[in-house]
C-alpha cells in the first residue's frame, strides 16, 4: 500500500516536472486566487464586525455593564458596589455613570440631550474616550464648570454637514448653557470635544461627578450604570460569574450580552455573505481543477493504457493524479496565504477608511487552516473523478487513442 | 505454459460483428520462441492480446500455468501481468513522462523490489542494449530503434515468464530490426525466455522455433 503510494507520488512528480509548465503555473495561480478570494472579502467583513465590537467596548460599554435591578431606576448603594466590584478577581476597574436629562443651548441653538456624570480617573481606566480628544482636553478629577461634548453634539457651523441635530459648531472654550430637568441651569465652558466614531460617545455630554453633585445639591450614591473593565485575556463571562458570586444583585451584562440583540442580526447577515463567498470560491476551485485534471487525463489516455497494460494497478494511476492535484493545491494555497498576508499587512499600513472607522482585515490562523482544508477536500474530489473515469477505460481502447 | 481451447473473439461494431478469432486451440511450452504470422486482419494482434490478458475472449478458455484466465479478477490480472508477463508493442508504448532509466526501472519499483538491486540490473541492461548514454533522455528524444530497445529492456528487467511482442520491428529499419530480433533470440537462448512474437516479415522466420500461421481467425499452419 505504502509502496503503491510511493509509485503514485513518483509518477505525479514526474508528470508535473515534465508536463506543460504554463498550465501548471496557471492552475497554481487560479488556486492562489481562489484561496485569496475565500479569505479576503470575509476577512474585511469580519474586520468590520471586529471594528464595530472594539469601538463599542472602547467607547461605550467597556467589558461589562452593571445595570439597575429589574424594577429599579438606579443602582443604589453605589460606593458599596464599587468597593465590591473593584475587589472581584479579574476586574481592573469599575466606573459609574449617572445621567440626567437636559436641554443644551449654544447661542440660539437648542438641543435636547442627557448629561453623563463620570469620575474621570476611574473612567480613564475603563473606556478609551479620553484618548480620542478631537480638540481640547479630557475632564480632570474634581473639576467643575467644564464639560466635554461629543463631536456630533458640537456639530458644524454649516449644519448641512451634520449627520444629526447639533449645537451648530461649538469649539473648545465656547460657553454652553445646560438646563437640567431638575430645574437647575448652569453655564459651562467646553473643555474638549471627543470624536470616537462611535455614536454613543459622539452624542454624549460628559461632566464630572462633583459637578453633578453640585447640580443635584447632595452627594450621589447611586448610578444609572457601572462600567467594568476586565483584565486582558480573561473571558468577560467568567468575570461576570465572579461578580455574581460576590453577591451583586444588580443586572450584570457583558458586552457580548449587550450587543447580541443589536448586532446578532447583522453578524448573521455577515456570516451569510462570508459563507456564500467561501462556497462560490470552492465551486470555482472544483470546476477549474476538474477541468485541468480532465484535460490532463484525456491527454494521457495512451499513457494510462500503457501503464495498465504493463501491470500497474488502477489505484496507483488514480492516486498519481490525486497527488498532482494535492501538490498543485499545496503550492497554490501557500501562494494564496502569502498573497493574503501581503494584502493584509498592506491594509494594516493603509487601512480602508469607512465612516464607522478604519477597517483592517481580520483573519485567524484557524480560518486559514479550515479554508485550506476545504480547498484540499474539494480539490481531491475534483481530481479523483476525472482520473477515475479515464483510468477505468478499457486498456486497448486507451492505448489506441 | 500456455494452453487455449476454442478461443474466439468477436468485435461488435454497431450491428456489424467481426469474428477476429474463430476457435483457436494451441499449446505453447516454456522456452519456445513462437512467431505468429498471417495476413493483415487475420487476428494476430487479437490473439496476442488475449494470451497477454489485455483483453477478454468472447468464448473459450486460456490457461496460463494452469490458471484459468476467467477465474482472475481485473486486479488479479493486472498483478499477473506485472509479475509474470512482459510486453513489447509496435509503437514502443513507453511512458512519455518518464526518461529511459525510469521507464526501465518502473516495474521493479512498482513491485517494491530492493532499490540497490534493480538499479544495478537496470544499468546493466542499459549497457547491454547500448542505451546507457541515453538513460536520462525522454522517449521522444531518442530514435525508434532505441525506443524499442528501451521497451524490451523494460520487459526483460522484470524477468517475465512470457514475453509478448506485437510487431516490434514494424516501425524499424532493417539494421534496427536485426538488432532487436538478435536481442530477443539471445535472451530466448541464454535465459530460456518464452517469447511470442507477431510478425509479417518472412525474413524473421529464421529466428522462430515455431511459427503459427493465422488466416481469418483460424490456425492455418503450425510448424
Ligand atoms: N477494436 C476492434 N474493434 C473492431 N474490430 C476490430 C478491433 N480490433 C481488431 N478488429 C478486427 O478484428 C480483425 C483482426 O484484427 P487484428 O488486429 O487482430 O489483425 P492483425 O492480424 O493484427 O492485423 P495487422 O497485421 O494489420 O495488424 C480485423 O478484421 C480487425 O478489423
Ligand atoms: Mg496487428
Amino acid at each position: 500500500m505504502l509502496s503503491n503510494l510511493k509509485v503514485s507520488f513518483f509518477l505525479a512528480l514526474r508528470s508535473l516536472q515534465r508536463g506543460n509548465r504554463g498550465s501548471i503555473f496557471l492552475t497554481i495561480l487560479i488556486i492562489a486566487m481562489v484561496f485569496t478570494n475565500m479569505i479576503f472579502l470575509p476577512s474585511i467583513v469580519t474586520g468590520a464586525v471586529k471594528n464595530a465590537e472594539r469601538s463599542i467596548i472602547d467607547y461605550s460599554t467597556s467589558s461589562i455593564v452593571i445595570e439597575p435591578k429589574q424594577d429599579d431606576e438606579y443602582i443604589f448603594d453605589l460606593s458599596d458596589l464599587l468597593e465590591k466590584l473593584n475587589k472581584v478577581p479579574g476586574v481592573e476597574r469599575a466606573a459609574p455613570h449617572f445621567s440626567m436629562g437636559s436641554m443644551l443651548q449654544f447661542k440660539s441653538k437648542r438641543l435636547g440631550s442627557s448629561v453623563t456624570a463620570i469620575r474621570p480617573n476611574d473612567e480613564r481606566q475603563v473606556t478609551k474616550v479620553w484618548t480620542r480628544m478631537k480638540e481640547g482636553d479630557y475632564l480632570g478629577e474634581g473639576e467643575t464648570g467644564q464639560v466635554i461634548i461629543g463631536n456630533y453634539v458640537a456639530g458644524h457651523k454649516d449644519t448641512s454637514e451634520d449627520f444629526m441635530p447639533s449645537l451648530g459648531g461649538v469649539r473648545v472654550g465656547d460657553s454652553i448653557t445646560i438646563d437640567y430637568t431638575n430645574g437647575v441651569s448652569r453655564t459651562y465652558r467646553v473643555k474638549g470635544i471627543v470624536e470616537t466614531q462611535s455614536y454613543d460617545a459622539d452624542l454624549s455630554v460628559y461632566t464630572t461627578w462633583d459637578d453633578m453633585e453640585s447640580v443635584i445639591g447632595k452627594p450621589i450614591d447611586y448610578a444609572n450604570a457601572v462600567l467594568v473593565k476586565t483584565a486582558p485575556g480573561l473571558k468577560e463571562s467568567d468575570v461576570k460569574n465572579q461578580i455574581y458570586k460576590q453577591g451583586v444583585q444588580e443586572q450584570v451584562k457583558t458586552w457580548q450580552d449587550l450587543i447580541s440583540k443589536a448586532m446578532g442580526k447583522a453578524v448573521q447577515g455577515y456570516s451569510i455573505i462570508n459563507g456564500v463567498t467561501v462556497i462560490v470560491s470552492l465551486v470555482i476551485a472544483v470546476v477549474v481543477l476538474f477541468i485541468v485534471i480532465m484535460i490532463k487525463t484525456l491527454n494521457s489516455r495512451r499513457q494510462i493504457g500503457i501503464l495498465k497494460a504493463v501491470g500497474i494497478e488502477r489505484s496507483i494511476i488514480i492516486n498519481n493524479y490525486l497527488f498532482q492535484v494535492i501538490i498543485l493545491t499545496i503550492i497554490g494555497t501557500i501562494c494564496g496565504v502569502i498573497l493574503v498576508e501581503a494584502l493584509i499587512s498592506l491594509m494594516n499600513i493603509y487601512p480602508l477608511h469607512f465612516p464607522e472607522g478604519d477597517i483592517v482585515p481580520y483573519v485567524t490562523p484557524l480560518e486559514l487552516l479550515t479554508n485550506s482544508l476545504y480547498l484540499f477536500i474539494v480539490s481531491a474530489i475534483a481530481g479523483y473523478i476525472p482520473a477515475w473515469r479515464v483510468a477505468s477505460e478499457d486498456i486497448l481502447t486507451a492505448m489506441r487513442s | 505454459m500456455i494452453k487455449t481451447k476454442s478461443l474466439t473473439k468477436t468485435y461488435k461494431m454497431g450491428k456489424v460483428e467481426v469474428n477476429a478469432l474463430c476457435g483457436i486451440d494451441l499449446t505453447i511450452e516454456r522456452g519456445e520462441f513462437v512467431g505468429i504470422m498471417g495476413p493483415s486482419g487475420s487476428g494476430k494482434s487479437t490473439l496476442l492480446h488475449l494470451l497477454g490478458l489485455l483483453d477478454n475472449p468472447t468464448s473459450g478458455t486460456i490457461l496460463l500455468d494452469n490458471i484459468d484466465s476467467k477465474s482472475l479478477s481485473d486486479k488479479e490480472k493486472t498483478l499477473f501481468r506485472l509479475h509474470r508477463l512482459g510486453y513489447v508493442f509496435q509503437d514502443y508504448a513507453l511512458v512519455p513522462e518518464l526518461d529511459v532509466y525510469e521507464n526501465v526501472s518502473l516495474l521493479p519499483m512498482v513491485r517494491n523490489l530492493a532499490k540497490e538491486r534493480y538499479q544495478k540490473e537496470c544499468n546493466d541492461i542499459l549497457i547491454k542494449f547500448s542505451l546507457s548514454d541515453r538513460a536520462n533522455h525522454l522517449p521522444n528524444e531518442i530514435s525508434g530503434g532505441q525506443q524499442q530497445r528501451v521497451a524490451i529492456a523494460r520487459a526483460m528487467v522484470n524477468r517475465p515468464e512470457i514475453l509478448f511482442a506485437d510487431e516490434p520491428c514494424a516501425n524499424l529499419d532493417t539494421t534496427n530490426s536485426t538488432m532487436v530480433l538478435d536481442l530477443c533470440k539471445e535472451i530466448n537462448i541464454e535465459m530460456d525466455q518464452t517469447i511470442i512474437m507477431v510478425s509479417h516479415e518472412d525474413w524473421h522466420l529464421k529466428y522462430f522455433d515455431r511459427v503459427i500461421h493465422l488466416r481469418d481467425g483460424l490456425i492455418e499452419k503450425d510448424e
